[in-house]
């Protein structure tokens, strides 16, 4: 029997889906020729196009391999299995004719989908695999069942309790090439900690999440607050900074009034870098040593290769108190009209506070813009800067104002990181995202170091409403608004169903990553060690799941319970008679079906007439039989296994 | 007593040859106090059957040609004015005897087929506001003709379900046909038959016929048909809850037949395709009905 691909409604739907989630993420020329040969078959089978023959499609999934192999030179790895597998799929559809075909296609759909999850974890994506997976099942289940939805849902409920039992109790793996995200050639435009001009302006435009944090415990509310400072960079070279040579800082135990504990959950970066706010004093990461570095920055032991997430410790008199060394003061030479500058003021002989006033009043006054292209720099365009083009983003002014207070004799640093985030009111969590990227300046005054952020001056705006609603505007509202403080974010009431919306489905994404996916090894074992901790308690607990499970289960399959013996006893004659093969048609009578027993098994004859005899008497005539089903159930399962 | 039916069967398959099954269904039928409808061609031995099952059950035997210029008068009687004494008398029709066979019953206007589809079920007849109830037992075995031949006035679907089951009497084997051929006729034998039942034997018999159990097993059996025949994708006319009790009936019937007092899936199972065919086959004619009835039976399991 030919089957068609395209009427079968729930097996298409599903299929394509399943290869257009795949198709996303590889180049162009594999999806475009993958959803041609979808097309083709539906050109086949609607409008009577010509197929292509088996040979072809062979030959041609033998050329794809090749050209995979030339491409990546490896079939391992994310993009060449995604290419070769979404190739691979194409084909086969444009192959599907039989039963066969369609388990295969079956089977590469499943693939497909579980490719799909090893690499992309979120759960924007499982709401998508979910139906496709359902359709696949639909599709696998035979087309006259009168109930098939029914029958899935049984199989659902059914897959429940062992899905639960390898969640807890199987055994980890981590699969060296499953986990290699971010492993594209190309890669994602990460975080580093050297500010090229031009670097941090990158980052602003990739809206993808940093980490999220729950600060809730914390004193600090507004994102104009938040700094999260991952590196330090001390050595500058005029608009652009590099960091030092890291330094483990040696154990120092302040005292503080009062501690607070916050959490971050971080998105897999490869890097090492931990981001904190100001005044963490310590940071202790799971499945993972946290070096606490000089400057106050944290870095783990080894780069972050999964979403992880970290505790740290937060003091409000934690303030950073090393005494700066000569390096902080090592400027490049300025040159032209920055020295002219500088020299008027070192000739003024201000003191540092007043020092300081005099950069800020150059920041504030002299009409800078913010933006997010100011054209190209070199390394040491400060002038061009400064005096000609005063166009800049957060990194140009915090280089910037760092070498003008090095070269009028004021120890301070680059502090690159992230800035604020966006708050959502459900979860109770901060989400940073890429964008938030930013640079600010920290000095040392007043015997401690303390933070300035030249951008406040010159787009306050950037920093009261956070970088997401910022780059939102256009930019002539960006320019317009930005010197205005007055703004306000919407108040909670005022969020659109949108945004409603949109912080639901971050909050459980969120819930989603951190507390299933990254349920490992270590989770596991943390759990069972919990379970023998409470023994009385959660053996009660599991007595209550393990009845709410048999309750479900018999009201799903409620006649299995009240068989009558009768029936037992019949249906371990079907039985028995199944492995002989020679089974038992629906359309016949259980009487005619034990006659034809006796005739085909006749060392059976006797038990076979008891059995209709009994069977006979209790479900037709309705009189009470002289045999016992019991004992005659015995006796066949004595003789018959 | 199912011993003496069993003798009826093979006194009348002397006369009507190589019919066994179709004699065994007709009586079936009549115990379970239906009426028959049997479609065939002309020729292959309805009237004789009719005739012989007559005799054997000691029945007042009548026989009605129907054609298409006959009136409802005719079948049932009517008034005629005795002039000695200034009366009418009602004059009965041949519809007043115990087993009426309607012949070629499609022929009929359907004024006149209504007329004896309403005595069918009534079991009496009116005229002129006068009522005149038929003699019992009462049976009427109706013959037609496929339904595709000239000059025909097929029953509507309302009137079918009064039959209780339909046969086909199909050709008689080869062999048969040529005994026959060669001048041997059995119909002679009719001649000789004498009735094996008396009436009382008969009321007895219909009496025990309905003391047969039927257990929920089976109930549920034939309701689950029932159910089968209304799905979606079923091509033949959903039965209706008379047809389901038609078909208690006549397995009651058989199992009697049988010698039992109660019912078995197997015994619907035989009377599956006679009780249902018409039913199901609606416009269709009964051939396509038949058909229908053995893909239900295939296709709905007996409950273990």
């Amino acid at each position: 029997m030919i089957r068609k691909f395209y009427s079968q409604k729930a097996l298409a739907a599903s299929f394509v889906t399943a290869m257009a989630m795949v198709a996303l993420e590889v180049s162009t020329w594999i999806a475009i020729f993958s959803f041609v040969m979808l097309f083709w078959k539906w050109g086949v089978e609607n409008l009577n196009w010509k197929p292509l023959s088996r040979k072809v499609t062979g030959a041609l999934s033998i050329l794809l391999l090749v050209q995979t192999l030339i491409q990546f030179r490896t079939l391992i790895g994310q993009e060449p299995s995604y290419t070769f597998l979404l190739a691979l799929s194409a084909l086969r559809i444009m192959d599907y004719e039989t039963e066969r075909d369609h388990k295969f296609v079956v089977l590469l759909g499943f693939v497909l989908i579980s490719v799909k999850s090893l690499f992309t974890l979120d759960i924007y994506w499982i709401f998508p695999s979910a139906l496709a997976f359902g359709g696949l099942w639909y599709s696998l289940l035979p087309s006259g069942l009168p109930a098939r939805s029914k029958a899935l849902l049984k199989i659902f409920v059914l897959s429940i309790p062992l899905a639960v039992i390898l969640f807890f109790v199987f055994p980890r793996f981590v699969l060296p090439w499953a986990m290699s995200r971010g492993g594209s050639p190309y890669g994602e435009i990460g975080f580093t900690d050297e500010i090229n001009p031009g670097r941090v302006a990158e980052l602003a435009a990739n809206p993808a999440v940093a980490f999220r944090a729950k600060i809730s415990d914390l004193p600090l509310k507004k994102s104009s607050d938040l700094y999260w400072r991952g590196s330090v960079l001390t050595s500058s070279r005029g608009l652009s900074w590099r960091p030092g040579r890291p330094i483990l800082q040696t154990h120092e135990e302040r005292k503080t009034e009062k501690e607070y504990t916050y959490e971050v959950a971080m998105e897999p970066t490869s890097q090492t870098f931990l981001f904190v706010l100001d005044g963490t004093k310590n940071v202790q990461l799971e499945s993972n040593t946290v070096l606490p570095l000089h400057q106050s920055i944290f870095r783990a032991s080894r780069p972050i290769s999964k979403p992880s997430v970290y505790r740290a410790i937060w003091a409000e008199a934690g303030i950073n108190k090393e005494f700066p060394d000569e390096e902080f003061l090592k400027a490049p030479p300025v040159q032209g009209r920055v020295s002219e500058w500088v020299e008027n003021i070192k000739k003024k002989n201000l003191s540092e506070e007043d020092r300081l006033k005099e950069i800020q009043k150059l920041f504030a006054e002299s009409g800078f813009v913010y933006t997010l292209s100011p054209g190209i720099y070199g390394p040491n365009d400060l002038e061009k800067f400064l005096f000609e083009r005063k166009r800049g983003f957060c990194e140009h002014f915090a280089g910037a104002y760092a070498t003008l207070a090095r070269s009028l004799g004021i120890p301070s640093r680059v502090v690159v990181g992230y800035q604020g985030g966006r708050y959502n009111p459900l979860g109770d969590f901060w989400k940073i995202a890429q964008k938030d990227a930013h640079a600010w300046v920290e000095v040392y005054t007043n015997k401690t170091w303390n933070r300035i952020d030249p951008t406040m001056w010159v787009a306050p705006l950037r920093i009261i409403i956070g970088a997401e609603e910022f780059f939102g505007l256009s930019e002539e509202d960006q320019r317009a608004f930005a010197r205005s403080i007055d703004w306000r974010p919407p108040a909670k009431e005022q969020f659109l169903l949108w945004d409603e919306v949109s912080f639901w489905v971050e909050d459980l994404n969120y819930r989603w990553t951190y507390f299933l996916i990254d349920f490992d090894k270590s989770s596991q074992q943390s759990l069972w060690k919990s379970f023998t901790e409470y023994k009385a308690g959660l053996s009660f607990a599991l007595s209550i799941v393990l009845v709410l499970f048999v309750f479900i289960f018999r009201s799903l399959f409620k006649q299995k319970g009240l068989l009558t013996e009768e029936q037992v006893l019949m249906h371990a004659v079907e039985a028995w008679a199944q492995n002989q093969n020679f089974p038992r048609e629906l359309s016949e009578p259980p009487l005619s079906f034990l006659e034809r027993l006796k005739k085909e098994f006749p060392q059976d004859k006797d038990i076979l007439s008891r059995i209709a005899h009994f069977y006979d008497q209790k479900i037709y005539a309705r009189m009470s039989p002289e045999e016992d089903a019991k004992k005659l159930l015995q006796f066949w399962r004595a003789n018959h296994r | 007593m199912n011993q003496k039916f069993h003798e009826l069967i093979s006194e009348a398959s002397k006369v009507v040859l190589d019919k066994n099954v179709e004699i065994r269904l007709a009586i079936t039928c009549l115990l379970a106090g239906g009426n028959l409808l049997i479609e065939d061609l002309p020729g292959v031995g309805k009237t004789t059957l009719v005739q012989v099952l007559g005799k054997l059950l000691g029945l007042k035997t009548r026989r009605i040609q129907f054609t298409i210029d006959l009136l409802p008068a005719d079948v049932i009687g009517g008034q005629v004015f005795h002039p000695q004494e200034h009366k009418f008398v009602f004059h009965e029709g041949p519809l007043f005897s115990q087993l009426v066979m309607a012949d070629e019953l499609n022929r009929a206007s359907p004024r006149t087929q209504s007329a004896l589809l309403q005595a069918m079920e009534e079991g009496e007849v009116s005229v002129d506001g006068n009522t005149w109830a038929l003699p019992r037992p009462f049976y009427v075995i109706a013959t037609q003709n496929p339904h595709q031949q000239m000059g025909t006035f097929p029953l509507p679907e309302s009137q079918l379900d009064r039959f209780l089951m339909s046969l086909e009497l199909h050709h008689a084997s080869k062999e048969t046909e040529v005994r026959i051929l060669q001048g041997e006729d059995p119909r002679h034998l009719l001649q000789n038959v004498k009735a094996l039942f008396s009436e009382n034997e008969i009321s007895e018999a219909l009496l025990q016929v309905q003391k047969v159990q039927v257990s929920q097993t089976v109930a549920n059996y034939i309701a689950d048909l029932l159910e089968k025949s209304r799905r979606a994708g079923f091509e033949g006319t959903p039965l209706s809850t008379r047809a389901g009790m038609a078909l208690v009936k006549a397995a009651k019937a058989w199992a009697f037949m049988e010698g039992r007092n109660y019912v078995r899936p197997e015994d619907v199972q035989q009377i599956l395709v006679p009780v249902l065919g018409h039913r199901l086959g609606g416009n269709h004619g009964i051939k396509r009905g038949r058909e229908w009835a053995g893909a239900l039976q295939k296709s709905t399991p007996v409950p273990v």
